[in-house]
């Protein structure tokens, strides 16, 4: 029984479909990797699990969570999921938070509105949750402004108000992108050991596939709004079967061997408005034949493993 | 926040240094002979020189320039040809009706004004919009003497539902110092409240583009918190600027709007005074015009540190 599960999503924007047939689960507890390029649809799928979408954004399909379909609940339904089971955290930590709010204000607020809690007990409570995101002094954090913490700070102090009510699903958007290197490893291991201590279950979306196979079970690799692949994340980064997947890897860099140019994929993920009609990736493929172009592949199971997007997936791989 | 408070306060010194210059140069500044503008033409000479005598125009400038802030420190502005009373206590004594008036216009223009910009910011592009951004440039573009004019028909003459002008001492009657201020301070807000509506609307629309406006949403926050805390105690920043300038608008504005209503005000006093070439009272009104302003705007300064921490903390 999964706690999260996304079928057949679609988002449009007027006559442009930015998203469509994107389909995943993920089970209680478990963190699943959502990898792409940027304009794949990542975060367009994230938005559309909290009902956030920009205006003018129309989502069609089905988003189950805990038996309840998201995108036919009521707004106000909605209101009382997110930030209480379902919480989120961006990627620029330096514009998320309020600029004239103390940051215990802006965790307190969640507790008072999903809890019920009272002023004081709130902000107890917000220097207890500062504490669990490791920060040093939280009793004098609490009642500080945005501005006078680090990039690495309020980044936890956006965590800090996403757990404050110990929420079932944590989507995770581009958590560490805006950080310093060393800081992301910090974060990383924030979110890891929050995990295992809450049991709550995580949706990581990134762009960096070290991310990825540092702490997901499983991953969905997205391309041009769809799924290219999805499944384990060893199986993945053992045996792609998509070459979309298999180019991401051999672009990574890796410490050991000879140093030489990374084999970058040549190309740009195209605009929604020129999606091509067959398989998205086909332009920039390899492997394409003329049969990639006529119709767009579907995700089927494969041998070794995963689920691919690809009609030449066995002879890729 | 208390050596940013100082550090306004005292650039504000410079400035009233420098319009208490300028109203002691007015004597100065004028074309002619003071005296012979104040007395007439009919004036004889000995009557022009116990003018000269009492305007203390006789003494050299320098000694002239420190009898008028030593003055000025006693809070002794003079006395004033005409009323025959000191201009310090003309003033006193009409000054609570210019600033009920100035004060109450301001607070419909600002409170009316932001609660349509927020209302238009939330609903651009849509009814609500233009019809609230249609009622600001109506406010915004009507001559408020004529507006007080048919506020006057409308609503004393023809349904007699206000008095027609006249001032009551809130001290007095706060009721009847309500029923006599709702008018004129409607009348006089109305060009202002347009002003705020659009400011509001626009730092609104940036505002509700923010990334903290999501998170506020992703937070479960309902919708009225997220644009009433969230975002509209962002939007003021810039609004409360506005304010002060607003300030000095309503203040002028209100010499038209006594004159209308027929409020006893400093106003008319001014007015009076400059028809009649009443320079000491000339020169307290221009100093106590410039002193409000100057206060408005620190207050505004104080009011902008409060909303935003990041000038409290002195970075910026």
């Amino acid at each position: 029984m999964s706690l999260l599960s996304v079928q057949d999503l679609a988002v449009s924007f007027g006559p442009t479909r930015v998203l469509e047939g994107v389909s995943f689960d993920i089970a209680e507890g478990e963190v699943l990797g959502v990898v792409g390029e940027s304009g794949s649809g990542k975060s367009m799928t994230a938005l559309a699990i909290m009902g956030l979408l920009p205006i003018g954004g129309r989502a069609a399909g089905r988003i189950t969570f805990q038996d309840r379909d998201l995108l036919t609940l009521p707004e106000r339904a909605m209101q009382r999921l997110r930030g209480d089971s379902v919480a989120m955290i961006f990627q620029e930590p330096m514009s998320s938070l309020n600029p004239v709010l103390t940051i215990g204000e802006q965790i307190a607020e969640v507790l008072r509105r999903h809890r019920g809690m009272r002023r004081r007990d709130a902000h107890a409570e917000a220097v207890s949750l500062l504490k669990l995101v490791e920060i040093a002094a939280a009793e004098r954090r609490v009642d500080e402004y945005p501005h006078q913490l680090s990039g690495g700070m309020r980044q936890r102090a956006m965590i800090a108000i996403a757990l404050a009510c110990r929420p079932k699903l944590l989507i995770a958007d581009e958590p560490t992108t805006a950080l310093d290197a060393t800081v992301q490893a910090g974060i990383l291991d924030l979110l890891r050991g929050l995990r295992r201590e809450l049991g709550m279950a995580v949706l990581l979306i990134t762009h960096d596939l070290g991310v990825v196979s540092d702490i997901c079970e499983r991953v969905v690799v997205m391309y041009a709004g769809r799924v290219a692949e999805a499944g384990p994340a060893g199986r993945i980064f053992e045996q792609p079967a998509h070459p979309y997947t298999r180019a991401l890897l051999a672009a990574i860099p890796r410490l050991e061997g000879p140093i030489g140019d990374l084999p970058a994929i040549p190309g740009v993920v195209p605009s929604p408005a020129d999606f091509p009609k067959g398989c998205r990736f086909a332009p920039r493929c390899a492997h394409a034949r003329p049969a990639c172009e006529v119709a767009p592949p579907v995700l089927r199971a494969l041998p070794s493993g995963t689920e691919a997007a690809c009609i030449r997936a066995e002879e890729v791989s | 926040m208390l050596r940013y408070a100082a550090g306004r306060l005292v650039s504000a010194l410079p400035v009233l240094l420098i319009v208490s210059l300028l109203s002691f140069g007015i004597v100065w500044i004028v074309p002619g002979d003071v005296a012979v503008e104040m007395a007439g033409p009919t004036a004889t000479a000995e009557e022009l020189a116990r003018l000269r005598e009492r305007l203390g125009l006789t003494k050299p400038w320098h000694e002239q320039l420190i009898g008028w802030y030593g003055a000025l420190l006693q809070g002794d502005l003079g006395e004033s040809i005409l009323l025959r009373q000191g201009v310090g206590a003309a003033i006193v004594e009409r000054l609570p009706v210019t600033l009920s008036l100035t004060f109450t216009a301001l607070l419909i223009a600002f409170v009316c004004g932001t609660a349509l910009g927020v209302l238009a910011a939330v609903r651009a592009g849509k009814a609500a919009d233009r019809a609230a951004m249609g009622t600001a440039l109506i406010g915004f573009s009507l001559p408020d003497f004529w507006l007080g004019l048919v506020f006057v028909y409308l609503f004393a003459v023809v349904l007699g539902w206000l008095p027609t002008g006249g001032y009551v001492p809130f001290t007095q009657d706060p009721l009847g110092w309500a029923q006599a201020m709702i008018l004129p301070a409607g009348t006089l807000a109305l060009s202002q409240m347009g002003l705020f509506a659009r400011m509001t609307r626009a730092a609104m629309l940036e505002v509700l583009r923010q990334d903290y406006v999501r998170t506020a949403r992703a937070k479960g926050m309902p919708g009225w918190i997220v644009v009433g805390k969230h975002a509209l105690r962002n939007a003021l920043i810039p609004v409360v600027t506005v304010a002060g300038i607003a300030c000095g608008v309503l203040l002028g504005g209100a010499v038209v709007i006594e004159s209308v209503f027929s409020l006893p005000g400093v106003g008319r006093l001014i007015v009076g005074a400059i028809q009649r070439r009443d320079y000491p009272v000339i020169q307290g009104g221009l100093l106590l015009t410039a002193t409000i302003f100057v206060l408005v705007n620190l207050a505004v300064d104080l009011l902008y540190a409060a909303l935003d921490p990041r000038i409290r903390h002195g970075r910026r």
